[in-house]
């Protein structure tokens, strides 16, 4: 089932065009991340389907409703942890969530207060419970944020790089409540600048650039549409080169490393073969396989060399 | 509109607002460190006095008698200094803004029908100095129809105005309580651009918050610190100074009243002014500029009536002088008549602004 359809979706600003003419679908349970570099148009995209941004033209059903019309319709079935997330300064984490807590929960006459603490728990700030959100860190405010989103059990999650500015473990953990949640049958949109973040979680993501999708899939029809075959480097003298080039090898060279793509795993072997049989010195070898980040990296640096998709 | 959202925010409103130190200095305990100062400055208590310096060249019955009359009038201290002094440096030496001299002249011309003039000094800045000619001026009036025999065709009786007169500080008392008025307009003037700047009204309305909800929580808020404000400045008024005040069930009602509407009004005016500011500046910018007028010209430190006939048409203007003028006619001259007027214009200026204020302020950053 299509929790959010998304068609011809348009949005300028002035001259720019920040969303240009996008058109996607997105599953129920499903974790969809939007991928791309600043300015590619992610929080534009997220934040119309949020029902805070206007599009300039095109249209969005958000669990079949309409994300402006029925912003109000839709506030108890929607979390949604926005990019620059901000909150009362002289506020607690543990104000704020009951205040959420109250307001979200009249509509449907119940109280997510019990909820309190165990959403403090899962993203790791119980003992700044009580701190005032100014002296909260950049990463403890961010968890809050996604606190925040998480209060009311919402079926629908929207996190706009959720995991920025944290440190290693909380990202770790972090990922550890988005499974969490995935597994209780929600759906997820996340966008990222991190691609291992994207590789890791999404079900289907989505590279945009300059308002475009380059391409949306898995991530590993991605790679594998995208992909280079793996590649063997290896370290040591010129002598490398010249062998393997009379050997027929097509032979990158690098500083000092030599690249040689493989056709198939098997052929690591012929090539060492080569160089015994010349004599030829080594210092050290690895195999390079591309990752959904290679793939990013090249797809839209080729983007921005042409200056448009092909 | 849900009563219980509202609620829900002025909970959350009151305890990050009980964590920020300076706006409930700013908020209560700023209008009773000004009421101390002004206790203080006034510690007479009673009527003002005023020291008049008097060098009578000219000792006579006539002059005595007029000395007297002075005396009697309760508006002057009279302090008689000799002869030989120099009169203006004995007052400017004596910090003494009043001087008069009886000259030579003044028995001779008296009993040869012939005008007997008095030479009267005074600091033409002096805020009393009006009053000060006023009542000399009445007593040279009566010796006038003293000695020329008349009988007055018309007189004046008084009976007291208030049940007891009315101390300096009393006047302070409504002007302050109209300060603590400002109170809501700061609080929006400086919440909304910075509540936009950082989007939290977004983050509200994630929750199914209403923009009408929020507003009727910050309403409430700032009646309920209003109240407290106030209740702190009668107390301090009363304890310290003994300010004696109209209590009635009508005089509280429309103090309450009066109250509810200009801060809806000043809400409105805050909201508005804080959608025009753009950063930090220009809210300290506006801030003051509507800030100082209304200080200075409705009544708050210097009673309307006492100000020059141009300034008092452009505090005709400032919406905070009705405020003040109504608590001033309830609490101390106990004109409800003139109270219900007031409160009439601040309602109608509070509803115009409010719905302005309202239609146009969007919670939206597009
Ligand atoms: N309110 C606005 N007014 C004008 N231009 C805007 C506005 N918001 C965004 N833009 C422009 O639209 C483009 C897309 O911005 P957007 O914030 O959607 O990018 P993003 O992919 O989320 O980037 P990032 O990864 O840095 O968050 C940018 O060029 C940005 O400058
Ligand atoms: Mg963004």
């Amino acid at each position: 089932m299509d929790i959010i359809v998304v068609k011809n979706l348009t949005k300028r600003y002035g001259k720019l065009i920040a969303v240009d003419n996008i058109n996607f679908t997105v599953h129920k349970g499903e974790i969809f991340s939007l991928l791309g570099p600043n300015g590619a148009g992610k929080t534009t995209t997220v934040e119309m389907m949020e029902g805070i941004r206007k599009a300039t033209t095109g249209s969005i059903s958000i669990l079949g409703l309409d994300p402006i019309k029925d912003f109000a319709k839709l506030r108890g079935r929607c979390g949604i942890l926005p990019q620059d997330f901000k909150f009362i300064d002289n506020s607690t984490p543990y104000d704020a969530l009951s205040f959420y807590s109250q307001v979200l929960g009249s509509k449907k006459g119940v109280d997510y207060t019990d909820n309190i603490d165990d959403i403090l728990r899962k993203v790791d700030l119980m003992d700044k419970k009580s701190t005032s959100f100014k002296n909260l860190s950049g990463g403890q405010k961010q968890k809050l944020g996604l606190a925040l989103a998480l209060i009311n059990d919402p079926e629908l999650l929207f996190l706009d790089e959720p995991t920025t500015g944290l440190d290693p473990q909380a990202r770790r953990s972090i990922w550890d409540v988005i499974r969490e949640i995935k597994k209780n049958g929600k759906t997820i949109i996340l966008t990222t600048h991190y691609l291992d973040e994207a590789e890791l979680l999404a079900d289907r993501v989505g590279i945009v650039n300059k308002g475009k999708f380059i391409t949306l899939d898995s991530p590993n029809n991605i790679v594998s549409a995208n992909h280079i075959p793996d590649r063997l480097i290896i370290k040591g003298s010129e002598r490398i080169y010249s062998s393997l080039t009379d050997a027929g090898y097509n032979v990158r060279s690098d500083d000092g490393m030599y690249e040689i793509l493989m056709k198939n795993p098997t052929e690591v072997a012929s090539v060492f073969d080569v160089l015994r049989n010349n004599n030829v010195t080594w210092n050290d070898f690895f195999m390079k396989r591309d990752s959904l980040e290679d793939v990013f990296v090249r797809l839209v640096g080729k983007v921005n060399e042409k200056g448009d998709v092909s | 509109m849900k009563f219980k959202n509202v609620k829900s925010y002025l909970v959350l409103h009151i305890k990050s607002y009980m964590r920020s130190r300076s706006a409930i200095f700013f908020q209560i305990l700023f209008p009773v460190i000004l009421m101390l100062l002004f206790g203080s400055i006034f510690s007479g208590g009673g009527t003002s006095h005023t020291t008049i310096a008097i060098q009578n060249m000219s000792p006579s019955p006539a002059s005595w008698s007029f000395i007297n009359g002075l005396n009697k009038s309760g508006v002057f201290t009279v302090n008689i200094i000799s002869s030989s002094i120099n009169i203006k440096n004995y007052a400017s030496e004596h910090s003494i803004n009043s001087a008069l001299i009886i000259p030579q002249n003044f028995t001779y011309n008296m009993i040869n029908h012939k005008i007997a003039y008095v030479i009267y000094y005074d600091v033409p800045g002096d805020s009393t100095s009006a009053i000060n000619q006023q009542i000399l001026q009445n007593v040279i009036s009566n010796i006038n129809l003293h000695y020329s025999n008349t009988t007055p065709v018309m007189g004046m009786t008084t009976d007291p105005i208030l049940n007891s007169a009315p101390k300096t500080i009393d006047y302070y008392l409504p002007g302050l309580m109209g300060f603590t008025l400002l109170n809501s307009m700061f609080t929006l003037l400086y919440q909304v651009p910075n509540y936009k700047k950082d989007k939290i009204f977004r983050q509200f309305s994630f929750t199914g918050l209403t923009k009408s909800e929020w507003l009727l929580g910050t309403i409430i808020w700032s009646f309920l610190i209003t109240l407290l404000a106030d209740a702190v400045l009668i107390y301090v008024a009363y304890a310290a100074f003994g300010v004696t005040l109209n209590v009635s069930a009508v005089s509280f009602a429309l103090s309450l009243a009066i109250i509810i509407a200009s801060i809806i009004f000043f809400s409105a005016l805050g909201i508005l002014a804080g959608m025009v500011s753009e950063n930090e500046e220009t809210v300290t910018v506006l801030g003051n500029l509507i800030l100082f007028p209304m200080m200075f010209l409705s009544g708050v430190f210097f009673p309307v009536t006492m100000m020059p006939s141009y300034l008092r048409q452009v505090s005709e203007f400032l919406p905070l002088t009705y405020s003040v003028n109504g608590l001033y006619s309830i609490l101390i001259f106990n004109n409800f008549g003139m109270a219900l007027y007031d409160l009439g214009i601040i309602i109608i200026i509070a509803v115009i602004t409010f719905v302005v204020a309202i239609s146009i302020f969007s919670w939206k950053s597009e």
